[in-house]
């Protein structure tokens, strides 16, 4: 899955604005939303929260995690423990892009909480990487990757699962009368 | 040496980087079938001998034989890749092909590529009540409802979805629902500006 | 009948219609068309909730109405299959009966949003839904096209062998167009080179010269319904068979092959 993929799930998520406009309540097909009325807050899927924002009819309130001394726990708490801690969002990665790259103006100390969201992310991947290392090292069959979001997934998940295939490939074939056999095409 | 031509084929299609279509080797094609005529009919003979009690012929056969099947395989690995790619075409150009890359094609490819077109389109329209559903369209995750876009070339009117028309001029630039230019974009009719 | 009823609902401000009876409409319209499976179930009604998050948010504010359990579960689940058949190597059971409902429902809002003029909000906010669904629609149905054009014969041969009542992993058009991409690849094979060979090399098997999807890839997957005792068979000779359990929202690496029958039952999916 690419990452475009993956942002656009997160778009799916739910983020309060506060719009500066009224509208009845909408019938979408993925279900309903609003009213929307001018000062009070509402819930809306994050892709429509980006578009209204561009449209400047709203001010997106960001999530409770994306706060400077909550991000700060979790970048500790990630650095410390060994194995994946769980994330406040399973799209916090996205979420604080599409966040900061839209609605900046709406989010207190934007630079901080970036760079916070890339140390956390930054220190999960290298310890994707290991896990990935001595899995593939170890030759083992089956891994548990609990507390791993998607985007962190897709970063890694397509380069090892080809790699994996290669060398069962070249496993397979070492091994006399392995099942491996070359194709006519 | 046999089979000599056969790889020669395969790596002309190595050597073309991916979803490009060389122009089809009749020719290479032409001498592979006629060094597996030839192969075949020296097999026929020494297996005939061979019965009479020349056992001695019996590996050069075998050998011409995986000369055959190897010379087989590569005719069809070539024609085969090329229909992947002629396939590849439908999806980035569209059903009309530009006369550049048809010129690359046999006729027998090109015959492929109008069944493959029309199969599709029977696919594509049985999809909902309607005209059916494009499925060469919305090829990447939606965006933002509008784009940006300015024209490359003169493309003449073109249908936006609520019914109004607009003309595409080389130069002009346009404010337009992104799924209804992502494939005037791929035929690099339009082009995105990025703001 | 139905199709006046979302008209009216849509863009005409029918809003008040719902509001007394206040059980969704689009379930009757469904049932009215012969469609059960959108009845709303727990299960879906979760999935939906965790694909949109707001019912699982913490902070659905009191006056906010939430983007949650809507009319349309099958809109949940075709993100589910999307997502399924992107990771999967093989294609999976065509889920033909979600599609048309999908199909269905985009095509009377378009039909709705064309006769709107200009930049209403309320349409533009109906027309960007519809282009996301449809690209969720489309994509799930190009990458089953993509598999069945690269896989055909085997495609074609399991759809040959499958006993009855066993579910068709084709929908008669994806049928249709296998059995004529099959074909027309054949006789072009045919006419251009086999027909000109030794008549001993004249015959081949596609089902042995077109690669087979590889059912040994990993793939990623997340739990739904807690499973036990799944038998991971060893990778080298020095190593001896286990089990695992795969505990309800765990996440694991592991062969396409060890879980493809729960990936078809449902109790995990692909990510």
């Amino acid at each position: 899955m690419e990452a475009s993929e993956v942002e656009f799930l997160a778009e799916q998520e739910p983020v309060t604005i506060i719009p500066n406009f009224s509208l009845d309540r909408i019938y979408l097909i993925g279900g309903d939303l609003g009213p929307f009325n001018p000062g009070l807050p509402v819930q809306v899927p994050l892709w429509l929260a980006i578009n209204l924002k561009q449209r400047q009819k709203c001010r997106l309130i960001p999530p409770e995690w994306m706060d400077v001394e909550k991000l700060e726990q979790i970048r500790e708490q990630e650095r410390n423990e060994a194995t994946f801690t769980p994330m406040p969002s399973p799209y916090y990665m996205e979420f604080t892009k599409l966040l900061l790259n839209y609605a900046a103006d709406n989010i207190p100390k934007a630079d901080e909480i970036r760079t916070l969201v890339k140390d956390t992310w930054d220190t999960r991947i290298a310890k994707l990487r290991l896990s990935a290392d001595s899995f593939v090292r170890q030759q083992e069959a089956h891994a548990r990757l609990d507390n791993l979001t998607l985007m962190e997934i897709n970063t890694t998940g397509p380069f090892l699962t080809q790699a994996l295939d290669h060398m069962y490939k070249l496993r397979t074939n070492l091994q006399p009368g392995g099942s491996a056999q070359s194709q006519d095409f | 040496m046999f089979c000599e031509k056969a790889t020669e084929l395969i790596r002309e299609l190595h050597r073309a980087s991916d979803g490009q279509l060389p122009s089809y080797n009749e020719d290479g094609i032409r001498q592979v079938l006629e060094e597996m005529k030839a192969l075949y009919e020296q097999n026929q003979s020494d297996v005939n001998e061979a019965k009479s009690g020349h056992s001695e012929l019996i590996p050069t056969i075998k050998f011409r034989h995986c000369s055959l099947l190897r010379n087989r395989r590569c005719v069809l690995a070539y024609l085969y890749d090329r229909l992947l790619r002629i396939r590849a075409l439908r999806w980035e150009y569209g059903s009309v092909l530009p006369n550049a890359v048809r010129f690359q094609m046999s006729a027998d490819e090109v015959l492929w590529f109008n069944q493959y077109k029309k199969s599709l389109a029977t696919y594509m329209r049985s999809l909902g009540g309607g005209d059916g559903l494009d499925l060469t369209q919305d090829i990447k995750p939606p965006k933002s409802l509008y784009i940006e876009v300015r024209c490359l070339k003169d493309y003449g009117e073109f249908e936006i979805d609520d019914g109004t028309t607009i003309l595409l001029k080389k130069n002009s630039q346009h404010f337009l629902p992104r799924w209804k230019c992502e494939q005037l974009i791929r035929q690099g009719i339009l082009e995105h500006v990025l703001s | 009948m139905w199709v006046k009823r979302q008209e009216r609902m849509l863009l005409e401000h029918a809003d008040t219609a719902r509001k007394h009876t206040q059980q969704p409409h689009y379930y009757d319209c469904y049932c009215l068309n012969g469609i059960q499976f959108l009845k709303s179930t727990p299960h879906h009604q979760q999935q939906y909730g965790r694909l949109f998050g707001c019912a699982t948010t913490p902070r659905i504010l009191p006056i906010s109405a939430s983007y949650n359990l809507g009319h349309l579960q099958g809109f949940a689940v075709s993100f589910q299959a999307w997502m399924n058949e992107k990771f999967s190597p093989e294609l999976l059971e065509s889920k033909s009966e979600i599609v048309e409902c999908v199909i269905e429902q985009l095509e009377h809002m378009e039909e709705n949003l064309k006769r709107t003029k200009g930049g209403d909000l309320k349409a533009s906010i109906h027309r960007m839904e519809v282009e996301r669904i449809r690209y969720v629609l489309s994509s799930y149905l190009r990458s089953r096209i993509r598999k069945i054009e690269k896989y055909f014969p085997h495609v074609l041969e399991k759809e040959k062998t499958r006993t009855e009542g066993e579910p068709s992993i084709l929908s008669p058009e994806e049928f249709a167009f296998a059995k004529e991409y099959m074909a027309n690849t054949e006789a072009h094979l045919k006419n251009v080179a086999l027909k000109h060979m030794p008549p001993n090399l004249q015959k081949v098997d596609l089902l042995k010269i077109v690669p087979e999807p590889n059912l040994d890839a990993f793939v990623f997957l997340r739990v739904k319904e807690k499973q036990e005792n799944i038998l991971v068979e060893p990778e080298t000779d020095e190593q001896s068979e286990y089990v695992i359990d795969l505990d309800k929202d765990s996440q694991h690496l592991i062969r396409y092959k060890t879980i493809a029958p729960l990936v078809a039952s449902g109790a995990v999916k692909l990510i």
